[in-house]
């Protein structure tokens, strides 16, 4: 596959990872209002543990690496724990990065399943996807500008509010 | 005018613009099916299904996004701005397809290459 075309694709990815965090958090400001969750939220909060278990994956791969027994994992989560990695960067001061990301695919899977999760863990669930939401559209976006096929992509934001 | 009334404004003024850019997209992607379909370029056709499915979730996001009339402003604007950056991406991909002479890409790889021309995406994308 050529560079450009992985990086089309990488940032298609990045696009669809915002698409998902902004339902879930649409969906999660329902539920603080009162009103549940509906069959339509959940893929997207399965979409997100899985993102979570794929970056505890690179995680452990990495940790592995370094005590030099590591095995095999897949480039894609190699680059989403990259893409993870700025979102949850304060939360790393108060626990162990795996325990971090453990939590935010336990966080995604129990809030999509309906279940009751903790005020606080929550709001860590909550501040993450934010900061995640933000780093994967500006990768997503600069990813497409390698090679822009219209005009430079960053205006087209601005054309649709004209 | 309060701050409050202020952003309702400017959401307001914003979800109008996104409604437009979703019409125009949905318009431009039928019409360059069309096109494909009658030039039998049955990949780039399938392709663009794909695109006008991936517009209807966000179109369907953008609905939810705008009915969340008590979520605080601040996330009204972000995730208003996902569905930006999404339809955005929608456009890149369609410019891509039917650009003459672009290098086919992963996507536009799988369709036979063709001549097709259309009116600017970004015309549509502007409304």
């Amino acid at each position: 596959m050529l560079r450009d075309d992985r990086r089309m694709l990488e940032g298609a990815r990045d696009l669809a990872i915002a698409f998902n965090i902004g339902r879930a958090e649409e969906a999660i400001h329902r539920l603080k209002s009162g009103v549940g969750l509906d069959s339509s939220d959940l893929p997207h909060f399965v979409r997100i543990a899985d993102l979570f278990l794929d970056v505890l994956e690179a995680y452990q791969w990495i940790a592995q690496t370094f005590q030099g027994a590591a095995g095999s994992v897949r480039p894609d989560a190699l680059r989403l724990f990259q893409l993870v990695l700025p979102a949850v960067r304060d939360s790393m001061s108060e626990a162990p990065p795996a325990d971090v990301f453990s939590e935010l695919a336990t966080t995604a899977g129990s809030i999509g399943a309906g279940q009751v999760v903790s005020a606080e863990q929550r709001d860590r669930f909550e501040r993450a996807l934010r900061q995640l939401a933000s780093v994967a559209t500006r990768q997503g976006i600069d990813a497409l500008e390698t090679k822009p096929a219209v005009a430079s992509f960053s205006q087209l934001p601005k054309l649709a509010l004209m | 005018m309060t701050f409050s009334a202020n952003a309702d404004k400017a959401i307001g003024y914003i979800a109008q613009r996104l409604d437009v850019w979703i019409d125009a997209l949905r318009t431009e992607l039928d019409e360059a099916q069309s096109r494909f379909e009658l030039g039998d370029d049955r990949a780039a056709a399938s392709f663009l299904k794909i695109l006008r499915a991936v517009l209807e979730e966000h179109a369907s996001a953008f609905g939810r996004y705008k009915a969340a009339s008590t979520a605080p402003a601040g996330d009204r604007f972000r995730w208003f701005g996902i569905i930006g950056l999404g339809l955005a991406g929608l456009v890149y991909h369609l410019a891509l397809l039917i650009q003459k002479g672009s290098r086919p890409s992963v996507f536009t790889g799988m369709c036979t290459r063709r001549s097709h021309r259309s009116r600017s995406v970004t015309q549509g994308a502007s409304g």
